[in-house]
């Protein structure tokens, strides 16, 4: 069981998530100047693509890195397919379609590469992905983009906007959790503890593993669309391959595995650097030392602190010892 | 059409040693303690960096002073690596080394803004922009320094590993770190060496191609994509594999972006090497088995 999961019911979960949705919904646009809710919402997109990664790499283990490629065939996807005069909902399936198409193209002919390999080849893919966008100009415009995509008409609407992200990112992570927490979710965590284990009890790990191509690009692809949504213009530099580092490093630093941390993880990596804005040219250097502080002490993200706080509060209500292992060693 | 294709061969193979230089660095440290330090770019960075930043802009120093100077505090700073990011994370999954070094890398190249300012520097070299003429071809004199340069850091590198015993201590703790601690060896100061020995290679790359470029904070993001890639085609682990991986690697970027198409050259390359992945997923000189416990 993930630690998300394991001390609340799915019922009590979904309406926690919501909850907290709706609060965001109504607190930000007071407090936030407009700025500062666009940030937000570019934080809830963040949160979609972490989401995204941490089916394949939180809970299958599988290093992927191309999770930027998938967030650009989601928005590039969309815009072309609206301006061949799909009616939104239509091209944000397709474009979710093609995602997850693309994805599984790529994870089919991957199976057998493992660690770093894997690493490389989904690497090499999201570059690929990002030359093909900036040079084929014929269908992206090559590097200066895409602008004035209709969307649904939200485009810098920033407060808007984000009741609808917030309502994608709520469905999106009770989703994963759901997930997660199901049959699947445990054949997903057998593949990535022991996959000859696994595979001996038989669970068909080609099958999953393709599946998490699919899933977590379903979730970029949807990251893409979301992005054209809020911004009405895109142009390949958002979808650089180097980006996939900081979507990694979000996973990690918020918790890998757990649906929280890619919660926590996406607000301390793109929030909280525009509140330090006085510490701005430091920043991202003091983030780099902390990604290694934070993995040497806290191997299980900040949602795990957060986790094992919050269950060290309950067990001290309780008065019976419970054998269950700590998030922390779990996760070790 | 031999004149070019000479040339073309020449400057693949010239670029593809700085990449080799990096991929040994990737190399020597999987070897000796399995992990990949992603943040072997940005040391070339650095060593370009320190160069020409502060010994040669700073301090106007000599440039085989500035050479040996750069080299000794990379050398000590790749050591401090070992114990600063290795050591905590020695018995931590692979996942979390691997990222612990993309956050070094996040750090050095914010870090390297913060010191020398977001502007690129120039840096002329021993040679300027001096040409050669070779087989009818014209190239810059830079690039036979590079390649002459890799062929004296193999022949240094082969003299240490095969004929001292700090050499014999750094294999032997590349083969089994235990076991070499039980014949005792001094595996963590023999690792500290390794990286400082793997720093100071991939600094050297960083001295070699910074009259080809502009030295930038970003500088060594994408050579350190290219050598993580030539290490891939060589094969994870091999040293031969990397010489080879990187100089293949500079060939097929060179020939390609000639022959097929500039703009498309990186789809080209990477697309060739996921081909190779596909059918031979070892790399080139590779042990099949692909991971280690």
């Amino acid at each position: 069981m993930t630690a998300d999961g394991s001390m609340l019911t799915m019922r009590t979960l979904a309406i926690v998530v919501i909850g907290a949705a709706i609060l965001c919904g109504l607190i930000l646009p007071r407090s936030l100047s407009l700025y500062y809710l666009q940030v937000a919402d570019v934080t809830l997109i963040n949160i979609l693509l972490v989401l995204g990664l941490n089916f394949i790499l939180g809970f299958g283990g599988q290093m992927s890195l191309a999770q930027c490629a998938f967030f650009g065939i989601g928005a590039y996807g969309f815009t072309l397919l609206q301006a061949a005069g799909l009616p939104v909902p239509v091209a944000a399936v397709g474009a979710i379609a093609l995602s997850a198409m693309v994805g599984m193209a790529l994870g089919w002919p991957t199976l057998r590469l493992k660690g770093h390999y894997l690493a490389l080849c989904t690497l090499a893919f999201a570059l690929i992905v990002e030359r093909l966008l900036v040079n084929w100009e014929g269908l992206t415009n090559g590097a200066n983009g895409i602008t004035a995509i209709p969307g649904i008409g939200l485009a810098g609407e920033n407060d808007k906007m984000l009741w609808v992200l917030l309502a994608i990112v709520a469905c999106a992570y009770l989703l994963q959790v759901w997930i997660a927490n199901g049959p699947l979710g445990l054949r997903i965590r057998a593949l990535r503890d022991d996959p000859l284990a696994a595979q001996a009890i038989g669970v068909d790990i080609s099958r999953l593993k393709i599946m998490l191509f699919v899933i977590s690009a379903a979730y970029g692809g949807l990251a893409g669309i979301c992005y054209v949504l809020l911004r009405g213009y895109i142009s390949p530099d958002v979808f650089s391959w180097q980006s996939t580092f900081s979507y990694l490093a979000m996973a990690v630093v918020g918790g890998l595995g757990s649906s929280l941390g890619a919660v926590l993880g996406a607000i301390l990596y793109t929030f909280v650097p525009e509140l330090l804005r006085f510490m701005q040219e430091y920043y991202f250097a003091v983030f780099g030392v902390m990604v290694i502080l934070v993995i040497t002490f806290f191997p299980a993200g900040l949602s795990g602190l957060v986790l094992s706080a919050f269950r060290s509060l309950r067990r001290r209500g309780q008065s019976y010892a419970r054998s269950d292992v700590t998030h922390h060693e779990r996760a070790a | 059409m031999l004149q070019t294709f000479v040339q073309i061969v020449l400057v693949g193979l010239a670029v593809g040693a700085a990449y080799s230089l990096v991929a040994l660095g990737y190399t020597l440290i999987w070897n000796a303690v399995s992990l990949v330090n992603f943040a072997q770019g940005d040391l070339v960075m650095l060593g370009a960096f320190v160069s020409v930043g502060w010994l040669a802009n700073r301090l106007g120093m000599p440039l085989w002073l500035n050479l040996i100077t750069m080299l000794v505090i990379l050398g000590i700073f790749g050591a401090a690596l070992a114990w600063g990011i290795y050591h905590p994370l020695r018995n931590a999954p692979q996942l979390s080394a691997i990222v612990a070094t993309l956050g070094l890398s996040m750090a050095l190249q914010n870090i390297a803004v913060i010191i020398w300012g977001p502007q690129p520097l120039n840096f002329a070299g021993p040679l300027g922009t001096t040409s050669v003429h070779l087989f009818g071809s014209t190239i810059y004199a830079q690039y036979l320094v590079i390649l002459a340069a890799l062929a004296v850091m193999m022949a240094i590198q082969h003299a240490l590993f095969q004929h001292t015993a700090l050499g014999r201590a750094m294999r032997a703790t590349a083969q089994d770190a235990e076991a070499a601690r039980l014949m005792g060896i001094p595996t963590a100061r023999i690792i500290a060496f390794i990286f400082a020995y793997a720093t100071m290679l991939a600094a050297l790359a960083g001295w070699l191609i910074a009259p080809l470029s502009y030295v930038s904070s970003d500088m060594g993001v994408n050579l350190s994509l290219r050598a993580f890639a030539a290490t891939i085609l060589g094969g994870f682990g091999s040293i031969p594999g990397a010489l080879v991986g990187g100089l293949i690697f500079g060939v097929i970027e060179s020939a390609g972006s000639f022959y097929i198409s500039s703009e498309y050259i990186d789809v080209i390359a990477f697309g060739v090497l996921i081909a190779v992945l596909m059918f031979r997923p070892q790399g080139i000189f590779g042990e099949l088995e692909l991971e280690r416990p």
